[in-house]
């Protein structure tokens, strides 16, 4: 069995049904974005739009979420097409354990960036 | 990996390609707002942005992720409101409204 290190044989049940569940919340936040961010120039690129923008306390709790949920799908879904690929389990475990750092490295700088934005004068 | 490619299998590898490439945008985009605590950094940095090359394809970024979003309510469909049935149907429905959708913000970018 290739994946007996990983757990009890309903351990990619969560993963599964989670990846539907973020896909379908990000569907409508993907799209907001984009059309937030890119509908003219400035609203994607301008240092004070952007930062006024996130300074929305409504805005930021949509952004917080978008980068847990984005990231979470993102590197769930990369390390499912990794497992089709019937690597070792020692490769596996290097891998995730590469996946889960960048992702929790830039799942929190991009706390840090919303969280501690500086304020438009 | 080999494929045995039938129609829907390519549906199957652009979601992939496409998931692939998002994942590695989020991230680096991420990375890149981050930027925002440097002012001038910044705005100096946003001026290669006003380049038409990179507007161009700030626009085809918006394909990648419509097709992703879209095949994805294609699978959800297939999961829970047996769309296996009509899979083929809706990947036609998929690529076709991708396109569509992807001209009119094509329209709301550049119009």
């Amino acid at each position: 069995m290739a994946y007996r290190f990983e757990g009890s044989g309903t351990s990619g049940t969560f993963g599964w049904y989670f990846q539907r569940i973020t896909g379908v919340i990000l569907f409508i936040q993907v799209l907001l974005h984009f059309y937030i961010a890119h509908n003219t120039w400035d609203a994607g690129h301008n240092w004070t739009t952007i930062v006024q923008r996130l300074s929305n306390p409504y805005m930021r709790t949509f952004y917080l979420v978008f980068v847990v949920l984005g990231l979470y799908h993102g590197l769930n879904g990369l390390w499912s097409v990794i497992r089709d690929y019937h690597l070792s389990a020692g490769k596996r475990k290097f891998i995730f354990g590469a996946i889960l750092t960048v992702g929790i490295f830039i799942g929190v700088l991009g706390f840090i960036t919303m969280l501690t934005l500086p304020s438009v004068e | 990996m080999r494929y045995v490619k039938h129609y829907g299998t390519w549906g199957y590898i652009l979601h992939r390609l496409t998931g692939l490439a998002l994942t590695g945008y989020v991230l680096i985009h991420i990375y890149l707002v981050s930027g925002l605590h440097n002012r001038p950094a910044w705005d100096s940095e946003m001026e290669i942005f006003r380049h038409p090359l990179l507007v161009f394809l700030e626009w085809c970024l918006f394909i990648v992720v419509i097709y992703h979003a879209l095949n994805g309510v294609r699978i959800f469909m297939i999961d829970y409101f047996n769309g296996a049935r009509y899979h083929k149907q809706l990947l036609t429905g998929v690529l076709f409204l991708s396109i569509l959708v992807f001209l009119a913000m094509g329209a709301v970018m550049f119009l």
